[in-house]
């Protein structure tokens, strides 16, 4: 069980210096994160979960392999050192079951004719809506959602993090509209209680 | 679709989300007193979802982004290395702010937000680079277009990049008005309008960049405080700089149209900056199409909304800015509520009293505020001035009183001429301060009392303790001693820097160093060791190769003209157009038998060195070609792109057989540290040079990124990285032997690398401007190096000494070639002109002794 006493940097201060622990307890602050972001670029694929899942372990286990080479102090630089790990996963994954339309990279690969000018170049699509997710609050709010029931979990992540209408979170889950509507009241309630609960402080007037 | 287990609640949110997603803005307060029933479900929502916003953070899409960006893109600065100048030009300069998104106040705070805001569609980016822009991430959609954090190769820095829309309507003029009102935002000068840097056309595309601004959006700084207003006298003072602001655009005939806090941008020092000045909408443009009224009813005013252009004019700012300053106040828009609500009370209704909102807001200041909401434009202000006269009353520390009110005139006359020398005093020091920072200063310390330096031909004070304010760019630097002309040495100087410059003599030899560094001086310049001048090709020359033994040379220029010269007839054996566009780089084969040419035009071409005839063409690269590097068995070649790629050839073949570069599906990964440099797999930005190792075992690369990477030709693998420029890689050359690897940077200086370990062995920085290309002679002992300060330097590769400076070339030197064997340096610039040198080895070691 985790103490509550332990700040995010006390925890990285103790990564960094060996203790296997406090790299685990870390890494668990940070799974429902990690699950959100691969999720988010593997969405489209069929076995989206157990991708995102298999990544989420990758990092884990290279967070566990580097962490010596970390230099940070604060949360925000672990998070940056973070991202640029699990991105690199992320690719690896696209990369290696992405059909052949995709070329590989830094290998030599024999060219047909290329393109003359100006191609574009396409990057995967964003909404406007959607999340940076680059603060330790979005930390905080992915791992809560990690205690959300599935259905309720997804149907927030859609709405807030990922910046879906209604009736498209609606056609994904093929769920009524009404349906939806009531997954994300229930998920954003219990969400509100989870953190008026960590929040409240002896110390402080709830 | 009926669930059994959805409630009537879960109905009515149902539909509340789909009115949200349609576009429309839901007054909160409004919807929980329409239904009554629900009232605590709707408040526990509301809340709960408030904090899951707040928690959430911030959106891609929104401008308020840029302060949230600011905190992870801090530079994670490797302690062994010093600041890393380049890196982070290319992501925001290390931020001031250090306000993060404020946690603890928002999710205790019950209160909810009064309007719901629209979620956009879904937006694909189309490109990531265009032209000399690459593309990062969408900061904002509007009305008007899209704009994108971009990174200029050209320049190295981050700038905001605007994309207009096309117009609905088929409308001819409408990219010449583009053009005609960023000319006029353009000329707009003040600190609190945000500049316009250029318009351009690229890829058929009209954009215009701007400087991207650090900070947070007026808007942002509202939602930041509970009650959504800010103190009054900022409320009033950030209100009248931007009415001075608005006043300049008004007289050069520029009305803004769409002011609104989301579009005043709040910089790191505090300072108002209003964004997409005269880049709005004509007004010839319909602003209601159809069905849909384009941008936000909140802040438009009343001729706006029924499009009488004969109205629309600098009073439609002043009421404008009017709706601002009411928001600043008391922290909501006049009009709230569903858009042909807002647009219906804009037309009809008056606004609500300031004062009903916060009670004990000042009668006078309420007044000034109703006066730029009047509905009728002849009753507002008679210009922005007028506005920040009116309001300067208000932005001193004693507040007025009820006297004040009932005899404005006799009050003022004591008032204002104090609080209006303070509001011109600051915004003359913004000014200032925004006028110097184009500039720089310079101290001379000058020991030796008969010499006589003068700066760009004019005499110079030698007084250590005097700063000199000198403008950035080039400027030429002479010292004398009575008649003789001892050294000239160009210096160039950047906008902010502080420059120290002594001058003295050291074991007799006379030396020039800037804060420290050498940079001219000695060895004492050698204009007389020219042996001959060929004529070129009138134009500017880019690029110079030579054969073996340098019996030919290839010569390229601006304009892409190609010539080849046999040096020791001096003649010009043909000419041919090659390029359109600039010939950017040459290679000759070792046997003589051919030659390659890149150019800006993309394209790669072979040429029969005998006769002169086009051989082959090779395509692939989709942006200029900067470098070329033949293998020694002369049957493949690389070339390096600002494309961000390298490409490999077969000499026989037009299509290319190999690419080192990242896949084009994915993004360029973010490099926030010296660490993430370490792991990039191949350049994120222009590659502008290229050479083989001697085996051709390897091919070693220069980017714009500022390092090298060395990748291994069997398995394309980048094996190493060479980091410790602090600017774009220029040129590179390899010994003979592959022990050493030598690089010419923007940052002045050259840098000889061991290849074995990739460390750095050498600096050579005496150059006083970027180095643009370097060349090793084949004893492996020698490299001479070309700059922009029109020089070329013969330096000891072992010990890094510097043995000759040759002068007179009239323009940067932009391709040497070093053959001592035959005793000759070979040099051209962007002078135009082609000039063989003497060069002799043993001068050289005689010189160093």
């Amino acid at each position: 069980m985790s103490d509550p006493e332990v700040s995010v940097e006390q925890l990285i201060q103790m990564a960094c210096q060996g203790n296997r622990e406090a790299i685990g307890e870390l890494l668990d602050k940070h799974r429902g994160y990690l699950r959100v972001l691969a999720l988010r670029q593997l969405d489209h694929r069929v076995d989206a979960r157990v991708d995102a899942s298999d990544v989420v372990q990758q990092t884990c286990m290279s967070v566990f392999a580097r962490m010596a080479q970390f230099k940070g102090f604060t949360e925000a630089e672990f998070l940056v050192w973070l991202k640029m790990i699990h991105q690199h996963n992320i690719k690896n994954v696209i990369r290696h079951h992405v059909g052949t339309k995709r070329r590989s990279v830094a290998r030599e690969v024999a060219e047909g004719n290329d393109v003359v000018s100006a191609t574009p170049i396409r990057q995967a699509s964003q909404t406007a809506s959607q999340r940076l997710m680059l603060s330790e609050d979005a930390v905080r709010l992915a791992a809560a959602l990690e205690q959300l029931p599935d259905d309720q979990a997804e149907a927030i992540r859609l709405r807030y993090l990922e910046g879906w209408t209604v009736a498209n979170i609606s056609a994904r889950m093929d769920r009524s509209l009404d349906s939806v509507a009531g997954l994300i009241k229930r998920g954003l309630v219990t969400l509100k209680k989870h953190f008026s609960e960590t929040r409240s402080n002896p110390a402080q007037n709830p | 679709m009926s669930d059994p287990g959805a409630t009537s609640f879960d109905s009515l949110l149902a539909k509340l989300m789909c009115a949200i997603d349609a576009g429309e803005t839901i007054d909160v307060e409004a919807f929980i007193h329409e239904h009554p029933e629900f009232t605590h479900e709707l408040r526990e929502y509301f809340a709960a979802e408030a904090l899951v916003e707040s928690l959430a953070g911030p959106k891609l899409g929104s401008l308020r982004d840029i302060s949230e960006l600011d905190n992870d893109l801090r530079l994670h600065e490797p302690p062994q290395d010093a600041v890393w100048t380049q890196l982070s030009r290319m992501r925001n300069p290390a931020s001031v702010s250090t306000t993060t998104s404020t946690t603890t106040s928002k999710c205790t705070s019950e209160t909810v937000p009064t309007i719901h805001g629209a979620q956009t569609e879904p937006i694909d980016e189309e490109f990531l680079s265009l032209g000399r822009y690459t593309i990062r991430r969408l900061l904002g959609e509007g009305a008007m277009g899209k704009v994108y954090l971009a990174y200029d190769n050209e320049l190295c820095r981050s700038i905001a990049l605007k994309v207009p829309k096309l117009p609905t309507r088929n409308d001819a003029g409408w990219e010449d008005r583009c053009r005609r009102e960023a000319q006029a935002a353009a000329a707009l000068r003040s600190p609190h309008i945000c500049p316009v840097y250029d318009i351009a056309r690229i890829d058929g595309r009209v954009v215009i960049t701007m400087p991207y601004i650090e900070g947070e959006s007026l808007a942002q700084r509202l939602d930041r405080f509970d009650n959504r207003r800010i103190p009054v006298a900022d409320a009033v003072l950030i209100i009248c700089k931007l009415a001075k602001a608005l006043q300049i655009a008004h007289q050069q005939g520029i009305v803004h149209r769409d002011l609104k806090p989301s579009n005043v941008m709040i910089d790191t020092e505090g300072e108002p900056i209003i964004l997409d000045f005269g880049l709005a909408r004509d007004s010839r443009n319909v602003d209601v199409d159809e069905n849909t009224l384009v941008g936000s009813p909140l802040y438009m005013s009343p001729e706006q909304v029924t499009g009488d252009t004969r109205l629309i004019g600098p009073a439609t700012d002043i009421y404008g800015l009017g709706i601002v300053l009411f928001e600043l106040l008391t922290g909501r828009t006049p009009f709230v509520g569903k858009t042909l609500d807002v647009l219906t009370q804009i037309l009809n209704s008056e606004p609500v009293a300031p004062s009903t909102i916060v009670p004990g807001l000042d009668a006078g200041l309420e007044a000034i505020c109703v006066r730029m909401l009047a509905r009728s434009p002849s009753d507002r202000f008679d210009d922005m001035q007028d506005v920040a006269n009116h309001l300067a009353a208000f932005t001193s520390t004693t507040a007025p009183t009820r006297a004040a009110r009932m005899h404005p005139r006799r009050f003022r006359r004591f008032r204002l001429p104090v609080t209006m020398l303070v509001i011109v005093a600051l915004s003359l020091i913004s000014w200032l301060v925004w006028i110097r920072s184009l500039q720089a200063t310079m101290q001379l310390n000058v020991q030796d009392p008969s010499l006589q330096v003068t700066f760009d031909e004019r005499p110079v004070s030698r007084r250590a303790d005097r700063p000199h304010r000198v403008r950035s760019g080039k400027h030429r630097l002479v010292v004398r001693r009575g008649e003789q002309e001892l050294s000239s040495t160009i210096i160039i100087v950047n906008a902010g820097d502080d420059l120290h410059l002594k001058i003295e003599f050291e074991r007799g030899q006379l030396v020039i160093s800037q804060d420290g560094k050498p940079i001219g001086g000695s060895p004492v310049v050698l204009a007389e060791k020219e042996l001959k001048r060929l004529a070129g090709t009138g134009q500017a020359l880019h690029s110079l190769s030579a054969s073996p033994s340098s019996s030919q040379i290839l010569v390229g220029d601006g304009e892409g003209a190609l010539q080849c010269w046999d040096v020791d007839k001096s003649e010009l054996l043909w000419q041919t157009p090659a390029h359109h566009g600039t010939i950017e780089c040459t290679v000759i084969s070792s046997d003589g038998s051919f030659g390659l040419s890149g150019g800006s035009d993309h394209q790669i071409s072979q040429w029969k060195m005998a006769t002169g005839k086009l051989v082959r063409q090779y395509v692939g690269h989709t942006n200029l070609v900067a470098d070329l590097a033949l293998s020694s068995q002369n049957d493949t070649f690389c070339s390096a792109s600002y494309d961000c790629s390298i490409r490999r050839w077969s000499v026989d073949e037009s299509n290319s057989v190999g690419l080192l570069a990242y896949e084009l599906d994915s993004s360029i990964p973010d490099v926030r540290s010296l660490d993430d440099l370490k792991s990039l797999e191949a350049h994120i930005t222009w590659v502008r040079a290229v050479a083989y190792m001697p085996n051709d075992r390897a091919i070693v690369s220069g980017g714009n990124e500022a390092l090298l990477a060395v990748w291994d030709a069997d398995s394309n693998m980048m094996r190493q990285r060479l980091i410790g420029h602090r600017g774009p890689v220029l040129d590179v050359a390899v010994s003979p032997d592959g022990m050493s690897i030598v690089s010419a940077s923007y940052d002045t200086t050259l840098r000889v690398w061991d290849a074995e370990s990739g460390q750095s062995r050498l600096a050579l920085t005496e150059h006083s401007a970027p180095v643009l290309t370097v060349d090793i002679d084949d004893s492996g002992q020698w490299a001479a190096s070309g700059s922009a300060d029109e020089t070329v330097r013969v330096w000891q590769l072992a010990s890094g000494r510097c043995a000759q400076v040759y002068a007179g070339h009239t323009g940067a030197v932009t391709g040497v070639e070093l053959d001592l064997a035959h005793g000759r340096l070979i040099s051209v610039g962007e002078d135009g002109t082609i000039r063989i040198w003497s060069c002799d080895s043993a001068d050289l070691e005689a010189s160093l002794h």
